[in-house]
């Protein structure tokens, strides 16, 4: 989530007490953000949740930012195929073998999910759906935050409602 | 750089102590920040926790920092 300042030192402790334990408050080219990784029954209680404890930390977040790091068991749920199976595939002790090389090692690899979503498509002929949805709802998401920065709520309500 | 500390959870300890060169560990030690991953080319800095909810998942973010901040190209 991309916020609309820097992040203060207090700004830290507060995003922490807020519920924000679970996520990585930073800053980049000036601009403060918090990179989230959250649980949730679903996505977009992911990211609701998220918006509110921002808000509660006295932030705003006024974008959603993707990112295209993934581990083996998001492949595995984006797939739709288990854990073991994923692994197999990316250790070439099933399948076709050149899977993309993961980036650290043990339980913290990460590989880019563009690049997996390549090699599933090309090498097993198989488009991995899932992924579309989640990025389709973290883009409106983000569209959501930006309008919000923009323009009054009751401009938005109507808007929303037209 | 070398870390300058040692973190009290593991998986957090095995990120920090494989930094590349372009990345440093900043001591803070204040209120719920450890530390902070810095990035020598463009200044941008990620919270370390002194107690994540999730030391793994938490671990994961900062690799991704590590990965995001690889100017140069290397890991």
């Amino acid at each position: 989530m991309i916020l609309d300042r820097d992040v203060s030192d207090d700004d830290y402790d507060r995003l922490f007490e807020a519920g924000l334990d679970d996520s990585s408050p930073g800053s980049e080219n000036g601009r403060g953000y918090v990179a989230v990784s959250r649980d949730a029954p679903r996505l977009l209680d992911a990211i609701v949740s998220a918006v509110h404890d921002v808000v509660r930390a006295g932030l705003r977040p006024i974008a959603i930012a993707d990112e295209d790091l993934v581990t083996l068991g998001q492949i595995a749920e984006r797939s739709g195929r288990t854990h073991e199976s994923v692994r197999l595939l990316a250790t070439g002790r099933r399948g076709p073998g050149g899977f993309p090389a993961a980036v650290g090692s043990g339980k913290t690899s990460l590989y880019s999910w563009a690049e997996v979503s390549d090699w599933f498509a090309e090498k097993l002929g198989v488009v991995v759906q899932p992924y579309d949805a989640d990025a389709r709802l973290l883009a409106a998401a983000s569209h959501i935050l930006r309008a919000r920065a923009l323009a009054p709520t009751e401009d938005l309500a109507l808007l929303a409602s037209a | 750089m070398v870390s300058a500390g040692r973190h009290p959870k593991n998986p957090i300890n095995a990120v920090i102590s494989e930094l590349s060169q372009g990345i440093e560990v900043v001591l803070v030690h204040k209120g719920h920040r450890w530390g902070v991953l810095e990035c020598v080319e463009c200044g941008a800095t990620e919270a370390i926790w002194s107690t994540p909810r999730d030391a793994d998942n938490h671990a994961r973010r900062l690799l991704k920092f590590v990965v995001r901040h690889s100017h140069d190209g290397e890991g």
